[in-house]
């Protein structure tokens, strides 16, 4: 089923008092089920684009937004925040500042409650999500007991409950360590595949978005600069190098034993598991 | 580190509505300012303990803020002894009168009247903590929104409460940033000093939270044009009824004593220290 | 877990820089940060401490300066023991980067920031002045003096941090989980600081969970486990220890789980980094 879930046309966006253009001429399609991840450097305009695909930009932020937005059929310009949180939700980078509510049953039940659903529904929905996201058995735990990867989760379930189909995530894992990381990562590869939840994320974990993503974007400067599979983006070598995107080891390596004439790969792997089948033919075999 | 000013527990002041422990703050903050004697704000002030012990327990005298009452009692009281203009009489040890430099000796007045002060704003201080320390958030500001305040200003409020303690924790970091970088505090005035490199960052670091809890509002739909849910309902017991009936019984009985028999004070016929806190003059 | 140490156990000996014997640490909320923890460090390493939140890592390095005080054991710096010495004291030995340059910088410009630190040990101003020009030259930031630190981005704002930090002249700076929220530049930035301090002559403890980053830059790796050391050597070595990795819950960087894959190939399972994975493959190639 691929239906179209999101698409800017032609968008350039200008932060109020700003005289360069943060977004400069944005043309996107993304369709239901892709699982999507952005890189690129502070500034590039990652952030940017995230706002405008909810409806921050521009009701909340202001600016200047020429072009169009258009989320589920619906033109952002032309809708309230409130009304696009139902099919887009947010997840931002600092787990603390995301936490309104004091106790998780709460934080979960805060957007449907909102949007004026009623109560029984209500319980429904924080159970439901709880489970979406493994936090099951917490509702009266304290937002702030919680460690960074489980305050990540609750904050997913808590843009779940608002039964959106699109998730967007702006870097959910900068502030996370290696275990919470990899708790964010899988909820969304499961979320992902199981409910054929759209998933866009902003992220400097080269090495995981190559694992679960199946298209990327590299942005620079307001522009997006490649568009593809990770397989086609990372092996550009040069141009992530030159808008200061870091590529994963393993395509660094297999970019190295090209340039050495070692190997010479027409397919260019981007994780351990690529790594490990092109390599396996090409080595000796060391009897027991 | 304590997250909130909220101490969880399910005594009965816990499970009173929000609004009857408001009506109890604002009855005790007039009642204390109706006279010019100390009795009743030490009575409001034991009232006030009693409960606080019941509610919390002994974890209250861990508070900061109970923890500077005695040091406001001290400071007040002795700073009126020395310059209130209603001083007449000077204290007395043995024959000698307590002088200090530029100051003068401390009198009885004026000690009467520092320690009617710092009872009134312990009894006021009391009075509020009962109410965080019992309320949920949550509650509280279902209950100020019930009492007819728009949701909007009512949940800035209790988010501004849930700050507080989020400010404390940044604070203790930012101290520790500063210290690493051989921040001296040895004396009142580096102390003083101190602060300077403690607000910039507290007040960026706040800035850029507000930002982030701005936009986090709007992306979970805060402030859509339709009728929120009221998750909680919070509901008048009986109980609460009885004690809001009694608060502003007492209170309009104090005010009914004030008019006909004035201000009740005994400034002028303190002599000695129980006599700052009790009408000794009548036992005798 | 047994500790596994490329070194022996320590000894009394105050010829290190950083002596920790025995140490415990209970929160004033009863947990138990710390239990028994060990560890000499000397004047001219690359440290890097690891583990997961709430391991003790950052409760540890912040006893060095004197942040916290030890519940049990003893910590020495350069043979004094912490318990009697003030933060502005030992700030002169031991120098603490916070993840969060935000926490640290307030100052009008980064000039002022520079001077700031030494301005509070009172060092002679001809001593500060040599002092700040040395880490303007180290860090590149003559182009900054003039700027707002508030204006610089995230990066720019790490180094300023570290070069006032720097600045002060300790033996020993800690770097508090330096790469996190860190972009591709931030990062090049942060590996060309640490090149420069160790550079310098000093010892260079980062706190962090970054194991690439670590795999770069650390000559001595100590895990760190539910408020326990449960390693201390080399990374190359840690990174066949999958006992401890598993304890720790961490994972080798990319490039060494490739090796470790391909070791029926005769591939090193301790492969650190790219350029020794190249020279592998050249080694093993059919």
């Amino acid at each position: 089923m691929n239906t179209q879930a999101l698409c800017l046309n032609d968008v350039t966006y200008c932060y109020p008092g700003a005289n360069k253009p943060a977004l400069e001429k944005i043309n996107l399609e993304i369709r239901s089920g892709e699982f999507i991840g952005i890189v690129g450097a502070n500034g590039s305009g990652r952030s940017s684009l995230c706002y405008t695909m909810n409806g921050l930009i521009p009701h909340s932020v202001g600016g200047t937004l020429e072009g169009q937005v258009v989320v589920r059929g619906i033109d952002t310009h032309n809708s309230t925040t409130a009304e696009i949180a139902q099919c887009v939700g947010l997840v931002f980078s600092d787990p603390e500042a995301q936490l309104t509510q004091l106790t998780v049953a709460d934080e979960v039940a805060f957007g449907p409650s909102n949007l004026g659903v009623p109560r029984e529904r209500i319980a429904w929905l924080v159970d439901e999500s709880l489970k979406l996201v493994q936090l099951e058995g917490l509702e009266k735990r304290n937002t702030h007991s919680l460690s960074g990867g489980q305050q990540q989760r609750l904050a997913i379930a808590s843009v779940l409950a608002m039964k959106p189909d699109i998730l967007i995530l702006d870097e959910p894992t900068s502030n996370l360590d290696p275990k919470g990381t990899y708790e964010v990562f899988s909820i969304v590869h499961k979320l992902n595949q199981e409910n054929n939840t759209t998933v866009i994320m902003v992220e400097q974990q080269v090495d995981l978005l190559a694992q679960f993503a199946t298209r990327i974007l590299a942005m620079d400067n307001g522009k997006i600069i490649a568009d593809g599979s990770p397989e086609k983006i990372f092996a550009q070598v040069e141009l992530l190098s030159s808008i200061n995107v870091q590529i994963p080891q393993v395509t660094q390596l297999f970019h190295e034993l090209d340039q050495s004439n070692i190997i010479h790969s027409e397919y260019i792997p981007v994780n351990v598991d690529q790594g490990v089948k092109v390599l396996e033919p090409l080595l000796k075999k060391v009897p027991y | 580190m304590k997250t909130t000013l909220y101490y969880p527990g399910d005594s009965i002041l816990h499970r009173l509505d929000p609004r009857t422990k408001m009506v109890w703050m604002i009855c005790t903050m007039i009642s204390v300012f109706i006279f010019y004697n100390p009795l009743v704000s030490i009575v409001m002030i034991i009232v006030l303990i009693l409960a606080l012990l019941y509610a919390v327990g002994t974890d209250i005298f861990k508070n900061a803020l109970i923890q500077f009452i005695p040091i406001i009692i001290l400071t007040v009281s002795i700073t009126h002894g020395f310059v209130n203009p209603a001083g007449k009489t000077p204290i007395l040890v043995g024959s000698m009168p307590i002088h200090l430099p530029y100051f003068g000796n401390m009198m009885w007045e004026g000690l009467y009247i520092g320690v009617q002060m710092s009872l009134r704003i312990t009894a006021v201080i009391l009075a509020s903590i009962i109410l965080v320390a019992t309320t949920k958030t949550e509650d509280m500001v279902s209950g100020i929104a019930k009492l007819g305040i728009p949701y909007q200003y009512a949940s800035f409020f209790g988010m501004s409460l849930q700050m507080i303690p989020i400010l404390q924790e940044e604070a203790i970091i930012i101290v520790q940033a500063q210290r690493a970088r051989a921040l001296r505090e040895n004396n009142l005035w580096e102390k003083v000093m101190a602060l300077v490199p403690l607000f910039v960052p507290l007040a960026v670091g706040s800035m850029q939270r507000a930002e982030t809890t701005a936009m986090v509002l709007e992306a979970r739909a805060y402030g859509a044009p339709v009728t929120r849910t009221e998750l909680r309902v919070i509901r008048l017991a009986p109980l609460d009824y009885v004690l809001i009936i009694l608060f502003l019984a007492v209170l309009i009985g104090l005010i009914v004593t004030r008019i006909a028999y004035g201000n009740l004070s005994w400034m002028d016929s303190v002599r000695s220290f129980w006599g700052l806190f009790f009408p000794v003059q009548l036992i005798k | 877990m047994n500790q596994n140490r490329s070194s022996q156990a320590p000894t009394p000996d105050s010829s290190h820089l950083v002596e920790v014997r025995g140490l415990v640490h209970i929160y004033p909320n009863g947990t138990q940060a710390l239990t028994d923890v060990s560890i000499n460090i000397g004047t001219h390493e690359k440290l890097a401490i690891i583990g997961q939140n709430g391991s003790g890592k950052t409760t540890l390095v912040k006893h060095f300066n004197g942040l916290l005080q030890p519940s049990q054991g003893i910590v020495l710096i350069r043979g004094e023991d912490t318990r009697k010495k003030r933060t502005s004291y030992l700030a002169e030995t031991v120098g603490y980067v916070f993840q969060n340059p935000n926490h640290q910088l307030f100052c009008v410009n980064v000039l002022e920031e520079l001077r700031f630190g030494l301005q509070n040990l009172r060092l002679p101003q001809a001593e500060i002045n040599r002092k700040v020009e040395e880490a303007i030259e180290m860090f590149h930031l003559r182009p900054y003096l003039e700027a707002h630190p508030y204006s610089l981005n995230m990066g720019a704002r790490k180094l300023v941090a570290i070069a006032s930090i720097f600045a002060m002249g300790p033996q020993l700076i800690i770097l508090d989980e330096p790469t996190t929220g860190q972009d591709y530049p931030g990062r090049k930035i942060l590996s060309q600081a640490i090149t420069s301090i160790y550079a310098a002559g000093k010892t260079v403890v980062f706190v962090s969970h970054d194991m690439v980053f670590v795999a770069e830059h650390a000559d001595r790796a100590v895990v760190m486990s539910r408020a326990k050391i449960i390693f201390d050597g080399a990374p190359r070595d840690l990174f066949v220890r999958d006992d401890v990795l598993k304890v720790a819950d961490l994972r080798p960087p990319p490039i060494t789980q490739l090796a470790q894959k391909l070791t029926d190939h005769g591939v090193s399972a301790s492969v650190l980094n790219v350029s020794e994975m190249v020279s592998e493959i050249r080694r093993c190639r059919l």
